[in-house]
């Protein structure tokens, strides 16, 4: 038998309403009670008796379902065939039942790709979970869909950039490794890539927890001695900026197996994504109707705008990166009454997102990160403005199920008051759960419609894990709760591609908490940013960030349709072959210390 | 709705399923929070289902025990069949007995097989007999407190 119930409206009131899933079991008694169960869980039902039957309605309707339970037993199919076309033909996360765990079975269709092997009586909790199969298998999608993108991408771009050649960006030589990751789905090596860099010697993957506390010296020596001048230098002439802070950096984390050159490395790569992020937003004002958000946001965000001209050449703060996330944030600081021309200047690599980096010309490294935090809400002030409406629209068909699941968040809901113009910004310690709720504003993103709407369904959540992050902003006082809010928005942003790879790393391990999230929120974020192109950023980074957060609640997270609209916006792929440099995937967006909650964690996923 | 005598009935009767074993309390109480508006008579169609599908389960496997040699096959699905069925609404003494049954004919002992079948029938011829009366007075609630 097979009933329809329609797809048709998304349920925007709970993530995950409206999850699509086929259910094929031929005894009548048990589809019409998971039926009923199903329908408990808001999601969109469709029974079947026969495995063939089942096979039917997938290929008729491909993509019209998200995932598929069947009982190991049918009559005319084996289960486990059934699960293999599924599989093969529509890459569809299937899980199996059965009315006994024999191992061997349970085996056998781990074997055949099952993501799950529920017991009969199944219980309704465990129906559901299953949403988190299908987010799990998006995140994976989307991390590989942005490796071979950022790979392509990174062929494109890699004319010219001499500073690169010492194989801090991804060379040649990592595609095969970067491939090799794409191919082996699950638990990518994350030092695949990273490998090929200059330090070739010891991979170092740059975890959250490295990564917070490279910032956190960073932020300690106040990007002071990391200079401007000295970064244009970088940028320009080859000259390594490894004298310059890494040892300062280095001797401040106190992390005993470090080297200078990791740091070094991975200091160079953050100031790519910084100065890119600040390029990102100079040249894309409009960014996705950020600019707009500019005012705004600059009204609302107080601070913001006052702060921190935000590198922005016009100051404006939503044009660069307010949708994204993290750049935006980053608009480090400039001050107003200075940079412009230093803004120019530093944008001279390509960044990726608006992001503005905060690090190089901050004239006042202080007043840059708090600037950075305030900025990072750009989200908030643009969100009213940001146009997200175009992803949006494809979102919600696309996924009309996805709706932002606050429940799994277990962290604390900080929503980003981005509206209230930072002030509200949540301190850095606290969780910050955003989502993305599609129609409706998540309540996470203070950020309000953009924020929300940016197409995905996927609530950001923050992870708890963030906290740890925020601790190194901690000196980032008061602004830095606003950037907490805005890491996501930023760090939506950010996700393109390099999130994506961040998020692939994190992905493939879930016991990386935050990686995981963000590894997720990245990718799609990423994802969608390289889809939509400009106006995508916000909605990444609300996507990565909120996958950075959660960690691996997330994984399975909210993530429902990972399906980025796709635009896809060339100058967000230049800002990719960046990231893919030797595994530290942080240089894709940019890295805001204060809101490195969020970027932090993409940059983690190295 | 009000406690009318056929409920009350019906209460009494529910009551001496869960006391005797025939239905598991938590399987069946879980079904019915199912039930809501939108499909009311949700308990009463799928204990019909099990009802007619049980019975059918039942004459296949005593079938293919008859048979010489023993459809084995058809044992096997149907024996599956029959467990998870049972399971889904509770049926605790069918899906006792079904496991039994699992038992010997998973160790190839179709003679023990044969005697846990009838066992299993007469479980079954009780649960039927009760659950169908059940069945008819639930629908009967429903229509008169329409």
């Amino acid at each position: 038998m097979m009933e329809h119930n329609g797809f048709s409206s998304p349920r925007n009131d709970s993530f995950p309403a409206g999850l699509r899933v086929l259910v094929v079991d031929d005894d009548p008694t048990w589809l019409k009670i998971l039926e009923k169960m199903l329908k408990k869980c808001s999601y969109e039902v469709t029974t079947c008796g026969l495995a063939r039957d089942a096979l039917n309605l997938l290929r008729e309707r491909k993509g019209g379902y998200d995932i598929v339970i069947s009982d190991v037993y049918m009559p005319d199919m084996d289960g486990f065939k059934l699960l293999e076309h599924v599989g093969l033909e529509m890459d569809l996360p299937v899980i199996m039942m059965s009315v006994d765990g024999e191992t061997s079975r349970v085996m056998k269709g781990v074997q055949h790709g099952a993501c799950d092997y529920l017991l009969k009586p199944i219980r309704m909790k465990e129906l559901r979970n299953i949403w988190q199969h299908v987010f799990r298998k998006k995140i994976h999608e989307i991390r590989d869909i942005e490796i071979l993108e950022g790979i392509e991408s990174f062929q494109m771009t890699t004319n010219g950039s001499d500073q690169y050649e010492d194989g801090h960006l991804l060379c040649g030589e990592d595609l095969p490794s970067i491939k090799k990751r794409k191919d082996s789905e699950s638990k990518h090596d994350e030092k695949d890539i990273g490998d090929n860099t200059s330090t070739k010697k010891a991979r170092v993957v740059w975890s959250v927890d490295l990564h917070q506390k490279f910032v956190k010296a960073v932020n300690l020596i106040g990007f002071d001695t990391i200079s401007l001048s000295c970064f244009y230098r970088a940028m320009t002439s080859n000259v390594c900026l490894a004298e310059v802070g890494p040892k300062k950096i280095l001797d401040l984390m106190n992390v005993p197996w470090l080297t200078r050159e990791n740091v070094a490395s991975h200091l160079q790569k953050y100031r790519l994504y910084l100065s890119r992020l600040q390029k990102e937003n100079d040249l894309k004002s409009p960014v996705g109707g950020i600019k707009q958000l500019d005012s705004p946001s600059r009204d609302s965000a107080g601070s913001f705008g006052s702060r921190n001209s935000l590198n922005l050449q016009n100051n404006d703060v939503s044009s660069g990166g307010y949708g994204f996330s993290g750049s935006s944030l980053v608009v480090h600081n400039v001050d107003p009454r200075s940079h412009d021309g230093d803004r120019k200047r530093l944008v001279t690599t390509p960044v990726a997102e608006p992001k503005r980096a905060l690090t190089v010309d901050v004239p006042n490294p202080h007043k840059t990160r708090c600037s950075q935090m305030e900025f990072g809400h750009p989200l908030a002030p643009p969100q009213s403005e940001v146009n997200f409406g175009a992803f949006d629209s494809t979102f919600s068909t696309k996924y009309p199920w996805c709706g932002i699941p606050e429940i799994q968040l277990k962290q604390e809901h900080n929503p980003l008051h981005l509206n209230d113009g930072l002030s509200h910004l949540p301190l850095p310690g606290q969780k910050q759960l955003i989502r993305a709720d599609y129609p409706q504003p998540a309540p996470a993103m203070s950020s309000a419609p953009s924020v929300t709407e940016r197409e995905f369904g996927c609530p950001i959540k923050i992870k708890p894990s963030h906290n740890e992050y925020r601790s190194n902003a901690s000196h980032v006082s008061s602004t830095a709760s606003a950037v907490d809010s805005s890491p996501l928005q930023t760090k939506t942003n950010m996700v393109n591609h390099q999130a994506v790879e961040s998020i692939s790393k994190s992905t493939s391990s879930t016991e990386n908490q935050g990686l995981n999230m963000n590894s997720i929120a990245d990718l799609e974020s990423s994802r969608k940013n390289m889809n939509l192109g400009m106006p995508s950023f916000a909605t990444l980074d609300e996507d990565l960030q909120v996958c950075l957060l959660s960690g691996d609640s997330y994984m399975n997270l909210e993530f429902q349709n990972i399906e980025i609209p796709e635009y896809f916006d060339p100058g967000l792929i230049t800002d990719v072959p960046i990231n893919f440099n030797d595994g530290l995937r942080f240089d894709y967006e940019f890295y805001d210390p204060t809101e490195y909650s969020l970027i932090d964690q993409s940059l983690f996923i190295a | 709705m009000a406690s009318t005598p056929l409920r009350q009935q019906l209460s009494i009767m529910r009551q001496s399923f869960f006391d005797e074993g025939i239905l598991d309390y938590g399987q069946v109480s879980f079904l019915e929070t199912l039930e809501n508006e939108d499909d009311p008579d949700f308990i009463e169609n799928v204990f019909s289902l099990f009802l007619r599908d049980s019975t059918r389960y039942i004459a296949s496997i005593d079938k293919a025990l008859e048979t010489t040699p023993a459809d084995y096959p058809v044992l096997e699905g149907m024996i599956y069949r029959l467990k998870g069925s049972s399971a889904s609404i509770g049926a605790a003494k069918i899906n006792d007995e079904t496991n039994k049954l699992r038992g010997f004919f998973g160790e190839g002992d179709l003679e023990g097989a044969k005697t846990s079948l009838q066992n299993l029938k007469a479980e079954h011829a009780i649960f039927k007999q009760k659950l169908s009366v059940y069945v008819g007075m639930l629908k009967q609630a429903k229509l008169s407190e329409c």
